[in-house]
């Protein structure tokens, strides 16, 4: 992927940082690029722990203990140490990688921080994990929806599924993402399984197909991947003019990584 | 009355002309060793009745040559039946000690284990490849659905009724909270704090109340998540079992004549099930690094073929040299691992019962014996008709590895022991099992008797072992010298030995001597100088000791005369050689109680044999001159300068003639020697080793020059025996030097005292000049002196 020369990683305090690095390395290798890791401290966090009746569940004392009281130092000293754990992390791969890199610290609306850091990018890489058997960070819909660059959500662990799904039309091999999905599919080793809009023809059956009607239904498109099996799941904008409604619904329940591109 | 020999009495020359072929390149090969029909008969009648115990024990000298015969006739046995049968061990995997012993028909053990081998290789990927497949992963997926459905339900309800109370669902460093919203934000400190204390308060409450909820939603997760697996794990064993059955099925059809190879397939069919998951994790993509680990884990599928008889002709016919309990019976193998040894079914390795199962096994008796426990384990085997591995350390207690207790497999063979004629004799004895066990004994010949048409028959046999050692031909002048070496070997005119070792050995040397000179056919020189070489090669010893006699060391007269004193001849072997030696026996007699006495004996230096060989010597002088006079002397006898065991009873002529030469006050001649046995009424015996006894006084007498008057005294029964060395004959055909035949001491005495023995006469004794009138007259004396002796003795005791 010798054209994309920025690459912002946007992780949290949930994330491990794994499924993003693992993806960067397979997309990286053997290019020049400057990777940016940006920690976001969500200032709606840091705003409750500031009220007197902000009490915390916390995950690790189910389940013998109660909500316990929250206060903005527990919480600061919390992402501190994520953050440090995270940059170590960032700094042995990229390194190894032979990557330049930074990693930044920033708080305040996570959105607004990633559309921000990511004007001088070509790619946002966002790393989502799953608590509590629910996977987090799906309000990051509007990510996609503020800017039009190519943003990857990887699910951790990213090393799931069978082949790389494009869903789009034969007029969009040309495209960004079929540039991209065949990219993944190449240095991942796995089939790159296209969708079209139209029914193949009788000798490429039974190839999959999704009428066009049909892109705009959230159960279609979980259908479809739950068939397919797929590593990553390809979305060009171009293809989903309703894509902002899909998304709460897609980051929710889809079980494998996705790219809107 | 003795007789002396002639030249050509003393040796069975074999005449070169009188063969036909100029070389042994005109002559066929045998295709079997001659004059072993008896033990060939026997093998085969033993080899055909198929009843318990018919083993046989085959007895002879020559392992070799039983050796050769007993593969040849069990081999054709063997051809005329195809009945072995394949022997492979399994895992018995709810009783992993006990692996399970399979039989199969030739041929079927290898598809057998080709079959498990595809199913282990196979097993694998097709139960990933059902996973894969739409159907599962949909019914496997819904699963997965539901539960993440359900826990999104729950914290999404969650959410919602906190918006409901103006909250919102948080996610922190470490887990959840909710906040109060403020115009579509998370409420800042200041708004917080302008709220009225009751609205605070209720804010507060709410709170609680929605971190209580959630924490009950989170603690039914864990128990949701454990159901959720549960549920997949017996999706997925239904789907192992249904996949191993259908890929068990064509296994099943295809053995189903086979009880143990169905329930070792009803075995797999639960142990797949029991262990999908791992199945699973085996066969991921991510541990294709664990290769080894994979391998090893469906190596419990397989296989181990120990025995494999695919492509035999008939039934196996086995010879195991090395007759180990382990090599017979098998053995469990161990291999290393993180430092400790183990094992399984699959390091089972085959003894020499399970490859000969159904067929014969060829054993050296004597190995059997020299290893321990073997002997005991075959019997056992034998006995039991089933083949149990044993673990000898076990056996002792001194075992301390795991191991494993395989399935006995069922035994029918048959036993062919090739051993000697004393162990055959002791076991007979000592043993009540292997009288039990080995019915039929195939009792080789030594010898071959010597006609005309067997010494064509051994040209043959010559032929057949020079082409087979791929030595030189022999042309007829080397047939006929190896035919005469033969019956030395035996010492017998009218036979020839059998043992192929030992002539072959011979002709390997012939045939090397030519080869230095460049000969193009092995000849009688060759041949020559090959016994002159193994005898040169060996005779260091016997130089040595007639060098001694001929210093004078050890004393042996060979000229003049000397009362109570005659040569005998001894045998001594060393290794593979042996050769005559002559020896003094001298004889004293004085007044006494009739005692003979064996000096040998009393200084326990005598054997059995000659102890009642000395006893035949009282009992015949007392025979003799017993009914004429009271016995009262003492005589006593010895080997002169002998410092180690005598036994045999061939020196009996000489010791008789010792002691009534010492009786009768006769010389003996010591230009002669004497050896033979005899009997109570002084008939002379054959003795062994006539021609080296003959040929060691020979040698002492021409070392000091031969007179004429020197020869051996040897019973005419050994006349037959005779095959002596080329010198010896030329000395006899000179009249240098004579062997005398006797029929009985008293022959003997004549030749060796000058003096007839002497028959009884009309008065019931023996003529006064006659070696016996002598003898008795002395006899006479000494019951005189031992009369006066008591009567002196009386009157003392009266005054």
């Amino acid at each position: 992927m010798n054209r994309i020369r920025h690459v912002l990683i946007a992780l949290d305090a949930t994330t491990s940082g794994r499924g993003a690095l693992d993806v960067l390395a397979l997309l990286m290798r053997e290019a020049q690029a400057d990777v940016v890791g940006l920690f976001v401290e969500d200032e709606a966090v840091a705003r409750l722990a500031s009220l007197p009746v902000a009490r915390e569940v916390r995950l690790s004392s189910l389940p013998h203990e109660d909500a316990r009281p929250m206060s903005g130092a527990d919480v600061d000293t919390a992402w501190q140490q994520q953050a440090a754990q995270l940059r170590h992390v960032f700094d042995q791969r990229l390194t190894a990688l032979q990557l330049r890199h930074s990693f930044e610290v920033r708080r305040g609306e996570p959105v607004r921080l990633i559309v921000e850091a990511a004007q001088t990018t070509e790619l946002v890489i966002v790393e989502r994990c799953v608590r509590a058997g629910v996977r987090f960070w799906a309000a990051l819909h509007e990510l996609a929806e503020q800017t039009t660059l190519p943003v990857l959500f990887v699910n951790e662990p990213w090393a799931t599924g069978h082949n790389i799904l494009l869903i789009g039309d034969g007029d969009d091999a040309a495209t960004d993402a079929a540039l991209l999905a065949a990219e993944f599919a190449a240095r991942d080793r796995l089939p790159l399984l296209h969708v079209h809009s139209t029914p193949p023809p009788p000798t490429l059956r039974p190839q999959r197909w999704l009428p066009a009607a049909q892109r705009a239904d959230a159960e279609s498109l979980l259908a479809l991947t739950r068939d397919a099996n797929p590593r990553l799941l390809v979305l060009p904008r171009a293809c989903f003019p309703d894509l902002a409604k899909l998304l709460p619904t897609l980051l929710r329940r889809l079980e494998c990584s996705l790219l809107i591109v | 009355m003795h007789r002396r020999l002639a030249a050509d009495e003393v040796f069975r020359r074999c005449d070169p002309a009188g063969f036909e072929f100029t070389d042994t390149r005109a002559l066929e090969p045998l295709l079997e060793l001659p004059g072993h029909a008896r033990a060939t008969e026997a093998l085969r009648f033993g080899a055909r009745i198929r009843s318990r115990g018919y083993n046989l024990y085959a007895l002879g000298s020559s392992r070799v040559d039983m050796h050769d015969v007993v593969q040849r006739v069990m081999g054709a046995e063997a051809a005329a039946r195809v009945e072995p049968q394949d022997c492979c061990y399994v895992n018995r995997f709810r009783g992993g000690s006990r692996p399970r012993a399979i039989t199969l028909p030739t041929g079927e053990g290898i598809r057998f284990r080709n079959d498990l081998d595809g199913f282990a290789g196979e097993i694998g990927p097709m139960l990933t490849g059902f996973v894969q497949e739409q159907d599962f992963r949909t019914r496997s997926q819904a699963l997965t659905d539901a539960l993440q459905n359900a826990q999104r339900q729950a914290l999404e309800g969650l959410q919602e009724r906190a918006h409901g109370m103006g909250l919102t669902m948080l996610q922190t460093p470490q887990g959840f909270a909710f906040a109060p919203m403020h115009e579509g934000k998370v409420m800042e400190r200041e708004a917080f704090e302008a709220l009225p204390g009751e609205q605070r308060e209720a804010i507060g409450h709410n709170i609680d109340a929605m971190n209580a909820e959630l924490i009950e939603a989170l603690q039914e997760f864990p128990a949701r998540h454990q159901e959720m697996l549960r549920a997949q794990k017996v999706l997925l064993r239904e789907a192992a079992a249904q996949q191993v059955n259908v890929a068990l099925r064509p296994l099943r059809k295809r053995y189903q004549a086979y009880p143990d190879v169905l329930a070792f397939l009803d075995d797999i069919e639960h142990d797949v099930t029991d262990n999908v998951e791992a199945i699973m994790e085996l066969s991921a993509e991510g541990a294709q690094q664990n290769g080894q680990m994979r391998e090893r884990f469906y190596s419990r599928y397989r296989v181990n073929l120990i025995v494999d008889n695919t492509g035999a002709t008939g039934d196996p016919v086995v010879y195991e040299s090395n007759p180990t309990v382990d090599n017979l019976t098998g053995r469990v193998e161990h291999r290393s691992e993180m430092g400790n040894l183990v094992t399984d079914f699959s390091l089972i390795r085959a003894g020499a019962l399970h490859r000969a199962n159904g067929g014969y096994l060829l054993l050296d008796a004597e190995r059997l014996f020299q290893r321990p426990f073997a002997w005991e384990a075959l019997k056992r085997a034998l006995l039991d008709e089933r083949i149990q591995i044993e673990s000898v350390s076990h056996q002792l207690s001194i075992g301390f590895t795991v191991t494993l207790d395989p399935d006995p497999v069922p035994l029918r063979l048959k036993v062919i022991l090739l051993g000697s004629r004393l162990l055959y004799y002791l076991l007979c004895d000592a043993d009540p099992d292997f009288a039990l066990l080995f019915k039929i004994a195939a009792d080789f010949e030594d010898t071959l008797d010597r006609s005309d048409g067997a010494e064509l028959t051994y040209a043959r046999l010559l032929t057949t072992l020079s082409r087979r050692e791929e030595l030189l031909p022999l042309d007829r002048t080397a047939v006929a010298r190896v035919i005469e070496h033969g019956s030395r070997l035996v010492a017998d005119q009218d036979k020839l030995i059998l043992h192929t070792r030992t002539i072959t050995d011979l002709l390997i040397q012939a045939d090397h001597l030519a080869r230095e000179a460049t000969a193009p056919l092995i000849e009688a020189a060759h041949v020559e100088a090959a016994v002159a070489g193994q005898v040169r090669r060996l005779d260091r010893v016997r130089g040595e000791v007639h060098e001694r006699i001929i210093d004078g060391i050890v004393r042996v007269e060979t000229s003049g005369a000397v009362i109570g004193q005659v040569n005998g001849l001894a045998v001594l072997g060393i290794g593979d050689f042996s050769f005559g030696q002559p020896a003094r026996i001298t004889a004293t007699v004085r007044a006494g109680r009739g005692e003979v006495i064996d000096i040998e004996r009393e200084a326990k230096l005598g054997g059995n044999i000659h102890s009642k060989a000395m006893m035949i010597v009282a009992s015949f002088i007392g025979s003799r001159f017993g009914a004429m006079a009271a016995l009262s002397l003492n005589a006593s006898l010895v080997f002169e300068q002998s410092y180690g065991g005598i036994e045999g009873d061939s020196a009996t002529l000489a010791e008789v003639a010792a002691l009534l030469s010492a009786l009768a006050a006769l010389p003996v001649r010591q230009s002669l020697a004497i050896t033979g046995s005899m009997d109570q009424r002084g008939q002379a015996q054959a003795i062994g080793g006539v021609n080296e006894k003959i040929e060691g006084f020979h040698d002492i007498c021409q070392a000091r020059g031969l007179t004429g008057d020197q020869g051996v005294v040897i019973p005419s029964a050994n006349a037959r025996h005779l095959m002596l060395r080329a010198d010896v004959r030329a000395a006899v055909a000179a009249g240098q030097f004579a062997i005398h035949c006797v029929d009985t001491i008293d022959d003997a005495l004549a030749l060796l005292l000058g003096t007839d023995a002497g028959s009884v006469d009309a008065d019931g004794g023996y003529p006064a000049d006659s070696v016996n009138g002598r003898a008795l007259a002395s006899i006479r004396r000494f019951a005189a002196f031992a009369r006066e002796q008591r009567d002196g003795l009386a009157r003392k005791e009266k005054e």
